[in-house]
């Protein structure tokens, strides 16, 4: 069973990319919203971020405070560092039993906005497919998307370029330009599945 | 049993058994013809070829990072059409397109439309291939930024020589550097190229040749390959003592050197013209002693007169001790 990466910065529309291949058969595991359910249902993991960032990231209800570890790690790149080292190992595992748990298929496909900052994560795929579009256009997109302010999306973008993008982009196996209609994205999608294995 | 079947069954119909293998063959002839003639006919269908741009965009790589399928209306072959369809599933064409005909978009990113796209029919579709229609009004590219730096070529080298040749001095490049292009970021990452691992084994002639230089992905490179050569020569051993000079001692010190003689053999090109042994030195210099590590230093000798192509020194390290001068 072969294992696909798709990934893209915020708003290049990977999810609609996962969203056609899921119709089309293709078990997709989606890591980021993995990783908020592990923050949620694994304690431990909760133990251990609360014991490298040495502050209580818990609120009243036990849950974890995302608002709170999203304004540490933001801008503190050590402290990113700190919290992928416990969060990726642990999506890694997940993943790992969710594949082993599917049969009878030859391909499952990891959506991924953040895979190229982690080498394991990376080591997890065959093939990786980098979904990208305009600044503008993923601007547009995650603005009427998350009823965020065209500041902090921008920030996110700049953010999520210059720590995983321009540094990882050549790792990918092929790369979509989503700037058209959703059409011509399902067009491109299969146009690159096609020959991903060439 | 079913070949008795199909011989009563020949007979009661007065058939022989020839005359059916020849209207086998008449009809798959009749069939070819048919095929033949149908599929050099003109029909007009909606194919998909994958395009990777190539373009000379200033400060941009050459090649886009992705590829886009280009559907278009085209009228053509039944023959062009199979070949289409079959090269749809290939590898993606590379089409140079014109600076004028890419418009930018933001950032990375430029698009051609479907009207400019018209001039380059016959490199997407091949030849005999006319377009009714582009299914999309645009096709959008993404040229990384690139940036380019000239960088050293390092060459991999492992050269073995016949008894008594050797190497009168080290493999010359040409060009002893090239000029790499790529994404920012990766540039940074490199400060110079190799070669191939060159395998010269007992030589005892000049060696000369063309050598590739090791790929690195994602950058491109001026030129893919260095010449190299190697200039060998014959050499006699010319056995000899020196004393062991020192050099830029201060005025208020004394260097002493323990031993205070070495044995050189001097390697000489073959034939020896004139002895050498009087216009060879060996010193140490009073810097390199004080950066030594306890007075323990390794002689060096001044520019070797011409014609002596290397030299072994023995002892090699020397025991030095400063005085001052009364």
């Amino acid at each position: 069973m072969k294992t696909v990466i798709i990934t893209g910065g915020i708003g290049s529309g990977k999810s609609e990319v996962c969203k056609y291949l899921e119709s089309k058969g293709v078990p997709v595991y989606d890591c980021d919203s993995k990783a908020k359910e592990l923050y949620d249902t694994n304690t431990s993991l909760l133990d251990s971020l609360e014991q490298v960032l040495g502050c209580k990231l818990r609120l009243s209800d036990g849950k974890l405070d995302r608002k709170l570890l999203a304004s540490i790690i933001f801008h503190d790149d050590k402290a990113l560092a700190k919290v992928d080292g416990i969060v990726h190992p642990a999506v890694i595992n997940d993943f790992t039993h969710w594949r082993d748990a599917i049969c009878n298929v030859p391909l499952v496909v990891m959506e991924s906005a953040l895979v190229l900052g982690s080498r394991s994560l990376i080591r997890l795929g065959d093939k990786m497919v980098l979904v990208t579009a305009p600044t503008e256009l993923r601007l547009k997109r995650a603005m009427s998307r998350d009823s965020c302010s065209e500041s902090a999306v921008r920030s996110r973008i700049d953010v999520q370029d210059r720590k995983y993008f321009s540094k990882g982009r050549n790792l990918a196996d092929a790369e979509i330009v989503n700037d058209g209609t959703l059409e011509e994205l399902y067009h491109k999608v299969d146009n690159v599945f096609a020959r991903l294995w060439n | 049993m079913f070949k008795d079947l199909y011989h009563k069954l020949l007979g009661k119909l007065h058939i022989n058994g020839r005359d059916v293998t020849v209207f086998l063959l008449s009809l798959l002839l009749a069939f070819s013809i048919w095929l033949i003639h149908n599929l050099s006919e003109v029909y007009s269908d909606t194919v998909s070829v994958s395009v990777i741009a190539q373009s000379n965009l200033e400060g941009h790589a050459q090649i886009s990072s992705n590829s886009n399928a280009i559907v278009a209306r085209c009228r053509t072959t039944g023959f062009n059409l199979i070949k289409l369809h079959a090269a749809s599933k290939r590898n993606a064409v590379t089409v140079n397109f014109d600076n004028e005909d890419l418009h930018h978009k933001e950032g990375e990113y430029y698009f051609i439309t479907a009207e400019a796209l018209s001039n380059y029919v016959s490199e997407i579709y091949g030849d005999g291939v006319s377009l009714e229609s582009f299914t999309s009004r645009s096709v959008t590219f993404r040229f990384p930024y690139e940036n380019h730096k000239k960088v050293p070529v390092q060459v991999v080298a492992l050269v073995t020589y016949e008894s008594q040749f050797m190497a009168t001095s080290q493999m010359k490049l040409e060009p002893d550097s090239v000029m790499i292009y790529g994404e920012p970021f990766h540039l940074e990452q490199i400060d110079r190229v190799y070669t191939k691992s060159i395998e010269l084994s007992n030589i005892h002639s000049s060696a000369h040749g063309l050598v590739p230089i090791e790929k690195i992905s994602g950058i491109r490179m001026s030129s893919s390959e260095v010449n190299y050569s190697l200039d060998v020569a014959r050499f006699v051993e010319i056995p000899s003592t020196l004393v062991v000079k020192t050099r830029n001692v201060p005025s208020d010190r004394v260097l002493s050197v323990y031993p205070s003689k070495a044995n050189v053999i001097l390697r000489c090109v073959f034939p020896v013209t004139n002895d050498p042994t009087g216009k060879v030195s060996l010193y140490i210099d009073y810097q390199d002693f004080k950066n030594s590590i306890n007075g323990r230093c390794v002689p060096k000798t001044g520019k070797l007169p011409q014609g002596v192509i290397d030299e072994v020194v023995d002892p090699q390290i020397f025991e030095c001790v400063e005085t001052v001068k009364k």
